[in-house]
Order: structure tokens, then C-alpha cells, then sequence
């Protein structure tokens, strides 16, 4: 725009521009191509590995905790990043599924109400919401009803001899989500071995890079080659917005 | 938009272009294209084909549906009672049997576009202010009147009622057109229209005959469907209680769904099968693995809780006696784009059944209390109309309620 050379009525300010700017725009192509192929791997392997897609929303926190012990519970509390909708959940006890209320919504939060005392065991909160873009989501919070006043049951520990409960801790995304993180992004899911796709492997990076390279390359030649092309810029690669 | 004649033979096509003449093109092709004769073959029946007009029930609805609709709501004009509508029901009953046959309507001024009725069906539909003109409010069955408001409704008044239906489908285009011109000018002296709604399905030959079709969002849509010629289709859609003039007929409540497709698009696979509850690519349930398996709502996931959602859609819309199910023989609308690309599209849901209150209510108050697909579809038409029974050659249509 600095320099309004007009040679022709028929060009455009637009392609002025860019031929005044011819010196550095080889440069500016290249690192763009960069940038941009390294991003659709990105996407690319965000696609393969399941990786959260930033728009789902997430459990925040949970009350009881992820592998808590507590002696009671009256209420469960999920919280999650954004109001969510269509909330679902069961609860799985040393004796099998264990009625509970019906659960409502609070802004960002799912709450629902434990009827019945729990006794002494391991057990697991089963959930699922619809996220704020319609993708549900849904995980696991095992946790364990601890002996309190009460006196144990004589010979009894109650983490082992329960075939009913499930094994702790395996926290997997069923064939209905792609959101394992949302399984496991509860306060204790860092220490969860189990958390299958909390990072993207090495050689994939190592992939991701070399396809990057790849690209930056194509895309420069293709530059080169239109650079002849009298038809003008083509959409989708113009250059960026000075 | 190739001949129909010339469909498939680029041969042929390019004969007609640089001939400059079409006839004379068509007939080379017809002389000097033996393969021709059989890949015509289709294109010339599927023009010719004729569904048959008079029966126990009107033609249109057991029919196999047909490739293009439309759907016209038009309002009685004041002052006609149930002599003018005994001879508006004549004329068009005649209009309807000479079109579907093939034959030209009385005074028709283009005669020639009647030829290839491709299996045009007229069906006429009475919606309740008929029955006020005609004097025959005792004979309105109750199930005859405006649906309960739906809190997941935005009606518009100009998709909504109306006291006469005529329902216009052929496996083309310019039949529809033509038969609706024919009607339209015969009914215009009786009524004024009070909206038009056009819809289209698969093009014929597209696909295998009775596969279930895609709507405009993709999904299969009608695969529990009850099927024309079955015990189960007959008690479903045939009226046999009630006033004795509407048995053998059925209902129909036609409601314009808008598909929110910027939105819908914007869904992920993941969030489109949960919410209907089937696979996007071959609609069988998320508890099979083919379309036509019986989903199984009891099924639970890893986690515990049902493979199909609480809230997804065909488990809403489940309805396990098959005499209790509707009949949906639905088209797709795509109107005009808005000046930012936005689309109009939806569908214009034809669900016949013999018991308004017992069949079709049931299922629509479930879904607007709550489904998961009602955050993509809106409805924004609605209107219900008594479908009468089909005639003889010697009878004309709503004759047993307006004689």
C-alpha cells in the first residue's frame, strides 16, 4: 500500500503489493508453509491418537475425589468446564448397581443425591453429559466407602472381596467417545497409569515433523511455479493481511 | 440436464449437439445405436408408468414414494358450502384420474405434458375448517383439528393448517408442475392457497427401490417404517373406527422440520450418532451392526450406562406394537440459500396414520420432552388433514361426506 504504483488500471491495490513486496515474500511463504503444514499434522494426529478436541467440554472436579476414601456419601458433585446438558449416571457397589437419585443440573455442575448409606467397599461413579457442542462425554470415578463407626465385617477387607466391583482405576473412553482424557481428567488422573492417551508418542512427532519439512517444501515449489502463473493468487494461499 | 430420452449415452448427447437439431438427434441415436434401445428402456417406463387411481384408498400413500412432491394447504373461500364442494371435489377427482392416467385434463392447454404421468398420484386431504363450510362438523373426527402446541415448536403460520390438502407426486418434475397447474386453475375459483411446499427424494434409479433414503442431514431416516401391503401397514395407516365416510381413508399431520444444518455440520460423527442413536454410514444401531438390527435399549457400555443414550432419538421415537407405529413418507425441501450461504433445508414430514391421538401424539410428545435431535430440527410447520377413502371410476373422492 506504501507504494501505489499503477501500472495498469486493471491491477488491483492487492496485487501492487505483492509485487512491490516480491524480496520477501519467498521467506515469509516459506515459514508460512511451515507453520501451516505442521499444523494440519497436528490435526492429523490429533485425528489418530484421539486427542481432545478442544471443544468438548470436561470434568473439572468430582466430589468424592478420584480414588477417594470417605466413611458416607450423601451427594455427588460433578463440575465440569461449561454448563453441559443430558446428564446420566450410575453407581456400581461391591453388591452391584446401587440406586441413586436422579441427577439434575446446576449451571456447570451435575448433582445427584445418595439415597441409601453405602457400606464399606470399592466403588464406581458411571457418567455421561452432552457437551456444550453436542459431543458426549463420559468416564469413571472409582472411589471406596472406608469402615467408619461401624465395626468391619470380621475377615472381610473390602477392596478385594468384591468380584462385582470393578477393577480400579481403569479408566478407558468407551467405543461411544473419543474423549479418554475426559475419563481421566479428574484431579487424580495424573498418577493414572492407565491413561492411555494423555501424550502423543515420540515417533509421532518425529512424523509430524518430517511430513512438515515434506510439505514446506511442496508447497514452496508450488509457489515458485505459480509465481509464473498470470492468473493471479489463488485462494486459500494469498498472502497474509499486511 | 440431459434428455431423458439420451440419458446415459454420451454418444447420443453429443449427436444432439452438434446436429442442432434434438429430434433429429434423438432419432439418429435411434438408428444407429442398437445398445440404445435397452438403455432407454428405463428412462421411457419410469416416464410412462402409471399408478393406478381409483382403489379402496387414495393413490399417494401406500404408493412406493415417488421422486418430487408437492404439497399444497389452501383455504375455502367464504360463501362455499357443501354443493360447491361437492362440485370442486368432482372436478378435481376428474383432473387427478385423467393425469394419472396419462390423458390430458379436461381443458387442458398443454396436453402434450400429460403423456408421462411417471407415476403421478393426486390425493386430496380435508383439514378442519372443511367440515364447518360443508356443514359437517358431526362428521369431523376429533382427532381432525390443529395439534397441541409442542414446546419445541415454531410454527409459522404460513407452513400451518389449512381446509384442503392436495398432494401432488410423480417421479418427475415437470409432471408435478404440470398436474399442479391443472388443479390449481380448477380450485382456484373455490379456494386461495395458503402455502406450497415442494419436497424431493432420490431421483429414480438412483438407488435400489424401498432402500431406505438419506435425509438432508444425512442420516437414514425411515428404517422402522411399517411396509405398504403388510397386515401391520394396513391396521397402522387405514381408518376402520369412527365416522363410517373416512373408513378406508387415514390422517395426516404434515409438519415442515428445519434441519439447523450450520450447526448439525458443525457436530462431530461421534456427537451425530449418539444423538440419533445409529451409525451415520449404514444406520444400523449403536448396538448392531446392520441397519435393520432391532436396536437393543438395554444394552450397556463399559462405563455402565445405555450404548444408546437415554435421550437419543430412536429411542424416543421407539414405538414397540407395530399397529401403534405412523407411516412416514417423508420428503427433503431445500429452498433458497441466504445471501451469507445459510441453507433452508429440512424436511416436509408426511406421517400418515389411522389414530392421530393414539399413534402420532404419543411419539411427538416423547420427542419434545425431550430428544437429543431437537437441538438441529425445528419444527416450523404444521397442519392435519382427514385423508378419505379412494373411489371408482363412477365415484369421486370425499363423496361420502359431502353427499
Amino acid at each position: 500500500m506504501s507504494f501505489p504504483i499503477i501500472r495498469h488500471p486493471a491491477i488491483t491495490p492487492a496485487r501492487v503489493r505483492r509485487r512491490t513486496a516480491r524480496p520477501l515474500r519467498s521467506v515469509r511463504w516459506c515459514r508460512m508453509a511451515t507453520v501451516l503444514a505442521m499444523l494440519a499434522c497436528w490435526g492429523l494426529l490429533s485425528g489418530l491418537t484421539a486427542f481432545p478436541a478442544a471443544a468438548h467440554d470436561q470434568l473439572k472436579r468430582s466430589s468424592p475425589e478420584r480414588n477417594a476414601e470417605i466413611s458416607g456419601l450423601d451427594r455427588v458433585e460433578l463440575e465440569y468446564t461449561a454448563r453441559v446438558r443430558f446428564p446420566a449416571m450410575v453407581l456400581r457397589g461391591p453388591a452391584g448397581a446401587v440406586a441413586i437419585g436422579k441427577p439434575r443440573l446446576d449451571g456447570a455442575k451435575v448433582l445427584v443425591d445418595v439415597t441409601g448409606p453405602l457400606s464399606p467397599g470399592r466403588y464406581v461413579i458411571g457418567w455421561r453429559v452432552v457437551s456444550s457442542d453436542g459431543h458426549p462425554i463420559e468416564g469413571e470415578i472409582p472411589f471406596t466407602v472406608t469402615v467408619s463407626s461401624t465395626p468391619p465385617s470380621p475377615g472381610s477387607p473390602p477392596a478385594t472381596s468384591s468380584p462385582t466391583a470393578s477393577p480400579p482405576a481403569t479408566v478407558t473412553a468407551t467405543t461411544t467417545t473419543t474423549d479418554a482424557p475426559s475419563a481421566t481428567d479428574a484431579p487424580a488422573a495424573g498418577s493414572d497409569p492407565a491413561a492411555g492417551s494423555s501424550g502423543i508418542p515420540g515417533w509421532l512427532w518425529a512424523t509430524a515433523f518430517l511430513v512438515a519439512i515434506a510439505a514446506a517444501g511442496w508447497v514452496g515449489s508450488r509457489r515458485g511455479r505459480r509465481r509464473q502463473d498470470p492468473a493471479g493468487p489463488h485462494r486459500g494461499a494469498g498472502p497474509p493481511a499486511s | 440436464m440431459a434428455d431423458r430420452r439420451t440419458g446415459g449415452l454420451p454418444l447420443t448427447r453429443r449427436g444432439l449437439l452438434t446436429s442442432g437439431a434434438a429430434a433429429a438427434g434423438a432419432l439418429t441415436a435411434h438408428a444407429f445405436t442398437p445398445a440404445s434401445a435397452t438403455a432407454q428402456a428405463p428412462a421411457a417406463r419410469s416416464g410412462t408408468a402409471v399408478e393406478p387411481f381409483h382403489g379402496s384408498h387414495q393413490a399417494g400413500i401406500a404408493t412406493s414414494p415417488q421422486a418430487h412432491a408437492v404439497f399444497v394447504g389452501l383455504d375455502l373461500r367464504t360463501g362455499v358450502d357443501r354443493e360447491g364442494l361437492g362440485r370442486m371435489m368432482r372436478l378435481l377427482t376428474d383432473d387427478a384420474r385423467r393425469l394419472a392416467e396419462g390423458r390430458p385434463a379436461l381443458a387442458d392447454t398443454e396436453p402434450e405434458l400429460a403423456v408421462l404421468p411417471a407415476r403421478l398420484t393426486v390425493t386430496f386431504g380435508f383439514g378442519p375448517g372443511l367440515f364447518e363450510a360443508a356443514g359437517t362438523v358431526g362428521l369431523r373426527p376429533r382427532q381432525i383439528a390443529p395439534l397441541p402446541g409442542f414446546s419445541i415448536d415454531k410454527l409459522d403460520k404460513r407452513w400451518s393448517g389449512g381446509d384442503l390438502l392436495v398432494q401432488i407426486c410423480a417421479d418427475d418434475p415437470m409432471t408435478v408442475t404440470h398436474a399442479l397447474r391443472m388443479i390449481v386453475k380448477d380450485v382456484r375459483a373455490f379456494t386461495r392457497v395458503r402455502w406450497t411446499q415442494r419436497g424431493f427424494r432420490r431421483g429414480v434409479g438412483i438407488q435400489e427401490a424401498g432402500q431406505t433414503q438419506r435425509n438432508v442431514m444425512g442420516q437414514l431416516d425411515g428404517t422402522v417404517n411399517p411396509v405398504p401391503g403388510t397386515p401391520e401397514f394396513d391396521r397402522a395407516v387405514w381408518v376402520r373406527e369412527g365416522p363410517d365416510w373416512l373408513h378406508g381413508g387415514t390422517t395426516l399431520v404434515l409438519r415442515r422440520i428445519r434441519a439447523e444444518m450450520e450447526t448439525w455440520d458443525a457436530a462431530d460423527r461421534t456427537a451425530k450418532e449418539f444423538t440419533i442413536g445409529r451409525r451415520m454410514d449404514n444406520g444400523a444401531p449403536l448396538t448392531g451392526t446392520r441397519e435393520h438390527d432391532e436396536p437393543d435399549f438395554t444394552k450397556l457400555n463399559a462405563v455402565g450406562l445405555p450404548a444408546i443414550s437415554e435421550y437419543a432419538h430412536i429411542r424416543r421415537a421407539h414405538t414397540a406394537d407395530p399397529a401403534l407405529r405412523i407411516y412416514r413418507r417423508v420428503y427433503n425441501y431445500d429452498e433458497g440459500l441466504s445471501a451469507g450461504g445459510h441453507a433452508d433445508s429440512g424436511l416436509v414430514f408426511a406421517s400418515y396414520q389411522a389414530d392421530i391421538t393414539r399413534q402420532f401424539l404419543p411419539v411427538q410428545r416423547r420427542l419434545a420432552e425431550v430428544d437429543l435431535l431437537n437441538e438441529w430440527t425445528t419444527p416450523v410447520g404444521s397442519a392435519v388433514f382427514a385423508i378419505p377413502p379412494g373411489c371408482d371410476s363412477g365415484g369421486w373422492i370425499g363423496e361420502g361426506l359431502l353427499t
